[in-house]
């Protein structure tokens, strides 16, 4: 397995103000998966879920509070600053914003020479054709280098994110809701690159989305995320046509359909996460879910396999 | 960016005129004239007012201010008090000025930028926390009182010299004991002159260090795998110096015009105390011209804030044509 996560917990601590009791957030509370070579797996939520964070956590951007990340068998966290530098370079990201991400005071050459030099890429000589190849690569014209971020629409600038991940031949790509923040016309276009690129350099990708249509179209594993955990997984196509979590259903549902004719079955529960969840020790799902029982108020469900590859964390899938 | 800066360069020229005008009728109605503060009152009223009409004082002030403006241009205005021409002893006592507020800028950027930078890496830690109760008081404390506090100290504690720019019969030393006598001389003022800019733009630099390190991109080269060090100020200093730098322009005024009250404690001969003693004996063409000077530092600063802000900030481009 290239990575390996493991019981993965984060939580932040909040202050209540003067007079409120602090407390803390389990944004991430005891996520575990696994992401083969060359393999997408997509992570997909609510905004809340908790995917975000377990994407930092897996590059090691934040250090957990539990648990741990095992990337080529290492668990990162054990690694001293030297050590994590050299597995950077095999593990990179693709931000959310293509438009904060990029520093405003850098050149698109500027940034690419530094991680190349940063990391020895390549021989001194070669960095700038090293940097001509990625642009075009990622389908720029190598004349773009001494442009600054500000000059480009926003999906260049997604590729030009693409192009600095790539730089560093990694081997996993943590692309968090990369193309969310773009026009519908350009998305197809840089999930179309993106597959382009996994097929060409063996990467593998741990997808974060939020929208459905896109993981059916990159990623083969799914893992449904609710307040911090995964509720449901399995392969893209078994999840798509067969999903046992309720949440997961509610969320295939809100799925829009391209026909007018089709009423659109509204199952998904009224409200938000609920922010105090933790005071009930059953399911997380509960205080939303339809077809909760007595069971699912007092004991949470684990998260189990109830076929091949399929699992899920539900007291009434199994039956 | 060369047609904008000549924009600008017009735009300056009715505010100026404002300028003078306005401080030309605020020196000339205050109370007591050159005169009277030149010469024992029991002089015959007659020689005053042939002063009078020597200074064109009896004209009406509109008159006198175009005289003014005429001989500002022409040359030819010339103190009440001793005679010299004004811009001659503007001239004189300029390099004491000039050393002075440059010590005192480089002391600035000095501390405060490492300072801020500090501050915000360590953000609430107890160093953080003790710098921003000494930027409060540092920023809160009367120059004048501290200059005071300072030279009682370094004359009780260390015996140094600390007014004015020189020692007396410095002639007989060797080369470097005169240059530590002028290294002591200038350390209290420019140390003075830098206290209020420390603080202040320390704290500027932390919280523009702040916000920078938040961005989204900050975040983007810590995953690119680089060290912390080189994320702070290779990625996030530079953003965050951007709006320091152009503070830069704001500083150039006082660079040249002086500090009236620094200059006054510490009895250095620089324009600032030339400002005070002529405002003192109403030496009006001096005043003005110091005034005037001052005013166009001011605009020239500003223009070169903004200019600065262009040159750092890539993505400002002022319109071309």
């Amino acid at each position: 397995m290239l990575l390996r996560v493991c019981g993965l917990k984060k939580f932040f601590p909040f202050t209540g103000g003067v007079f409120g009791k602090g407390g803390v957030v389990k944004a991430v509370d005891g996520t575990s998966f696994e992401i083969a070579n060359g393999e997408t797996f997509a992570l997909v939520g609510e905004s809340g879920s908790g995917k975000t964070t377990t994407g930092l956590l897996t590059l090691g951007l934040l250090s957990p509070t539990a648990g741990g990340v095992y990337f080529e068998g290492d668990n990162i966290f054990k690694l001293n600053a030297s050590e994590m530098r050299e597995r950077r370079r095999r593990m990179q990201m693709v931000f959310q914003d293509p438009y904060g991400s990029l520093n405003p005071r850098m050149t698109v050459g500027k940034m690419l020479r530094e991680v190349l030099s940063f990391h020895h890429v390549v021989e001194p000589d070669f960095v700038r054709e090293r940097i001509n190849e990625l642009l075009k690569v990622v389908g720029l014209d190598s004349s773009y280098v001494r442009r600054y971020p500000h000059e480009f629409s926003g999906g260049e600038r997604q590729r030009i994110g693409i192009a600095r991940a790539i730089s560093l031949e990694p081997r996993l790509i943590v692309a968090d809701e990369p193309v969310s923040a773009l026009d519908v016309s350009i998305r197809g276009q840089i999930l179309n690159l993106l597959r382009e690129l996994q097929e060409k350099l063996g990467l593998a990708y741990l997808f974060i989305a939020h929208d459905l249509a896109v993981v059916r179209y990159v990623s083969r594993r799914v893992g449904v995320m609710y307040l911090g955990r995964i509720v449901e997984e399995a392969d893209t196509e078994e999840m798509f046509a067969r999903p046992l979590h309720p949440y997961t259903r509610a969320l295939l549902d809100s799925i829009p359909v391209p026909d007018p004719e089709i009423r659109n079955k509204r199952t998904m529960p009224a409200g938000e996460a609920p922010e105090d969840y933790e005071e009930c020790p059953g399911c997380r799902f509960y205080s939303r879910c339809p077809r909760a029982e007595r069971k699912c108020k007092e004991v949470e469900p684990e998260l189990v396999a109830v076929e091949d590859n399929h699992l899920v964390a539900c007291h009434m899938a199994s039956n | 960016m060369r047609k904008y800066v000549l924009k600008r360069l017009l735009q300056c020229i009715p505010t100026l005129f404002g300028i003078t005008v306005i401080s030309f009728v605020v020196i000339h109605l205050a109370p007591g004239s050159p005169i009277g503060m030149q010469l024992n009152p029991k002089v015959s009223p007659r020689i005053v007012e042939q002063m009078r009409e020597n200074y064109d004082l009896d004209k009406p002030m509109h008159v006198q201010y175009v005289l003014w403006l005429k001989r500002l241009f022409k040359g030819g205005l010339y103190s009440f008090k001793d005679g010299k021409p004004v811009l001659q002893k503007i001239g004189e006592r300029l390099p004491a000025t000039v050393v002075l507020n440059v010590v005192s800028v480089i002391l600035i950027f000095g501390f405060a930028i490492p300072l801020g930078v500090f501050s915000a890496t360590h953000r609430y830690s107890l160093l953080d926390n003790m710098g921003t109760l000494a930027a409060y008081v540092g920023i809160s404390i009367p120059g004048f009182w501290l200059a005071y506090i300072l030279i009682l100290g370094a004359v009780k504690m260390f015996g140094v010299p600390v007014l004015g720019m020189r020692s007396f019969a410095v002639a007989e030393l060797s080369f470097w004991q005169v240059s530590l006598d002028r290294i002591w001389h200038l350390a209290l003022p420019s140390f003075i002159l830098a206290v209020g800019g420390i603080a202040g733009i320390s704290r500027y630099m932390r919280s523009s260090m702040l916000e920078v390190i938040q961005q989204d991109y900050i975040r983007t080269a810590r995953a690119k795998g680089l060290r912390e060090d080189e994320v702070y100020y290779k990625h996030a200093l530079r953003n965050a110096l951007l709006p320091i730098v152009t503070i830069i322009g704001f500083l150039i005024p006082g660079l040249i015009g002086g500090s009236v009250i620094v200059e006054t404690v510490f009895a250095w001969p620089g324009i600032g105390r030339l400002a005070y003693q002529s405002v003192l004996s109403r030496d009006y063409p001096t005043v003005m011209t110091i005034m005037t000077i001052s005013a166009v530092l001011v605009l020239l600063g500003n223009l070169a804030a903004d200019v600065l802000y262009a040159v750092v900030d890539p993505r400002i481009r002022y319109p071309k044509r």
